[in-house]
């Protein structure tokens, strides 16, 4: 009789793991805690199975967090959350996070700023948020865990709580980070801050509002600040008015300072060149083909559209935009250099970003004295791969106007659409913002208008709002009835809008 | 001067933890379990945590002593005993110190 052979041995499991870029972004995590302040530990190891996990533990030895990669799932486990959360990356166990505990950022602080978390540093506000939410809701679920009878309302009311623990717990998080960062030199961290803020974003809008492609595209940018693990991005504060008490914070603020005398033209923007007393800025200041654009073929909406443009500026300083002045040229040629090259790659976007981040990082004079950056909105739209459906204005704009909302203590609560195409006046009245048809497509006339508000608005800001460019005016007066916004959609999908103040004595959008 | 028995950052502590991963390792082993089967059996949330337990990160939750207990086919007074021992030896000392003393005499 022949025998037959069974393998009795199991197959066998190639052991993984962290990537040493995984390892780059859980270490990144920690030093983020150490610098709140947070005494905190770490360990590592693999199971049995080859699964890896990371720790983040307490000085007494309680592990806070627990990260795992089980057959190339990500997991985060925490007794201070409600529930174990699963991804496929890290970014999305930030947004599993956030969809779970929707914490209410931005957060109105005390001293009237304004702050608002880049998702590439969710998971370290997570974790630090954790750490000083421990006592309160560790505890809680543990009971919650034990009791075999909870009612529905139980849970609702534990919920509840355990989100104004959690609410608290990330204001002390931040206060704790901030304070770190107001300790250590001003330069050492201007030039990361100044790309946090720059591409802030208001994670807490509501799942749409959140991280996405945009996280990826910035970690590559994280190799240049590799050298130096002491910087970690967190939080970035916009502060509502410049203060000078606080100059260097200032960047954080990350307004497009085209105003300024000096817009650097495309040969001044090397390392060696760039001045040491200037402002660092996320976006490049060359212009690849250099050309200037032109769109005096504009049709009659286009002529209407550009008006409104003209006059999207606040209604307190509209006369102001008066461009005789040496500065205000400047700022006509910096705007006139806006332009939008949908050909470009994302590799050499971010090289060119990565440059201009290289150039910032060098840069050691006061970040609170901007010299004006040439803003080409070619790097975000090329280096964001949008994979997501077709925007829809219904929810991006909700997202671009809740940015100011929570800004503004009374809330600006609205906006009301009265254009079927592509913009609106915004209302104080209401929530909704019932846009339903699609965006029109952003052209060399939209950019045109895009251009003309930005000559219009010296002090406009750019938002990096998801995957979204949104440029405001930057007048806070958010209570005035004459906001009034405009959007496009690139052809990769994001969404470019201005949103501004219109002269009352102009009649802007009927 | 006082040090508290369960915090880890005292280096006895960590010593401790760490043989305590190294006793639950080997009567998982000797149960015949993988870290995902015995992380199934006491009702683990992630089977990670096992492995973090044997390596001397963390502590088995009390409610879940009895569950171990069973999992590991040992008696659960033992089993809480001798974890106590690792987990908080202070306690241990004041409860049975005596019988190991007692157990001296006897031998000796």
């Amino acid at each position: 009789m022949r025998g037959q052979v069974l393998a009795f041995l199991r197959p066998v499991r190639r052991q993984s793991d962290w990537t040493r870029e995984e390892l780059a972004e859980l270490y990144r995590i920690q030093n983020a805690l150490v610098q709140a302040r947070l005494m905190v530990e770490v360990d590592r190891g693999l199971t049995d199975e080859g699964d890896p996990w990371f720790v983040f533990c307490r000085p007494d030895g309680d592990v806070l967090v627990n990260i795992s990669r089980i057959d190339g799932d990500y997991y985060l486990h925490s007794s201070a959350l409600p529930g174990q959360m699963c991804a496929k990356s890290f970014q999305d166990l930030a947004k599993a996070f956030v969809d779970q505990i929707p914490i209410q950022v931005p957060v109105n602080r005390r001293n009237g700023t304004q702050l608002f978390v880049h998702p590439a540093a969710m998971l370290s506000v997570l974790i630090g948020t954790i750490f000083f939410a421990w006592d309160d809701t560790s505890h809680a679920f543990n009971r919650k865990a034990s009791a075999e009878d909870i009612s529905d309302s139980a849970d609702i009311v534990d919920r509840a709580g355990f989100k104004a623990a959690f609410q608290a717990a990330f204001h002390s998080y931040v206060d704790s980070f901030l304070s770190g960062i107001r300790d250590a030199s001003p330069v050492q961290h201007s030039a990361f801050l100044a790309l946090i803020s720059t591409v802030a974003a208001a994670f807490a809008l509501g799942p749409a509002a959140l991280l996405d492609d945009f996280s990826h595209e910035i970690a590559k940018f994280a190799h240049i600040f590799d050298d130096d693990q002491s910087v970690a991005p967190v939080v970035a504060e916009h502060t509502s008015q410049d203060d000078a008490n606080d100059a260097q914070m200032a960047p954080l603020v990350g307004k497009l300072a085209l105003n300024a005398a000096a817009v650097h033209a495309p040969a001044e923007a090397s390392h060696t060149d760039l001045p040491q007393d200037s402002e660092p800025g996320l976006f490049a200041t060359t212009n690849p083909t250099g050309e200037k654009t032109d769109h005096a073929d504009s049709s009659s909406q286009n002529v209407k559209d550009m008006e409104v443009a003209r006059n999207m500026s606040g209604p307190d300083d509209l006369s102001s935009a008066d461009h005789t002045k040496p500065e205000d040229r400047a700022a006509d040629a910096a705007a006139n250099q806006l332009h939008l090259a949908h050909g470009s790659s994302d590799a050499a976007a971010a090289e060119n970003a990565a440059a201009v981040l290289a150039d910032a990082t060098k840069s050691t004079g006061s970040p609170a004295a901007p010299q004006g950056e040439h803003f080409e909105v070619d790097q975000f739209f090329q280096s964001v791969k949008v994979g997501s459906p077709a925007l829809t204005v219904t929810s991006t704009d909700q997202s671009a106007l809740a940015f100011f909302v929570a800004e503004h203590p009374a809330g600006l609560a609205a906006g009301s659409n009265t254009d079927s195409s592509s913009s609106g006046t915004v209302t104080t009245n209401n929530l909704t913002l019932a846009v339903t048809t699609d965006l029109p497509s952003f052209d060399a006339n939209a950019e045109a208008i895009i251009n003309q508000f930005l000559k219009a608005n010296p002090q406009a800001e750019a938002i990096i709002d998801h995957q979204n460019v949104i440029f405001y005016d930057g007048h806070h007066d958010l209570d005035s009835n004459g906001l009034t916004w405009q959007a496009w959609e690139s052809d990769t999908g994001a969404m470019v809008a201005i949103i501004g103040h219109v002269d009352p004595t102009h009649s802007a959008i009927a | 001067m006082y040090t508290h028995a369960q915090h880890r950052s005292d280096p006895e502590v960590q010593e401790l933890r760490r043989m305590a991963g190294q006793w639950l390792r080997e009567l998982r082993e000797k149960r015949g379990l993988s870290q995902r089967q015995l992380a199934t059996l006491v009702g683990a949330e992630y089977y990670t945590f096992i492995s973090q337990l044997e390596t001397g990160r963390g502590r088995i939750p009390p409610d879940r002593y009895r569950q171990w207990a069973e999992a590991l086919s040992v008696d659960a007074a033992e089993f809480v005993r001798t974890l106590m021992q690792y987990y908080d030896p202070v306690t241990y000392d004041i409860l049975f110190g005596h019988q190991k003393s007692d157990q001296a005499q006897v031998g000796g």
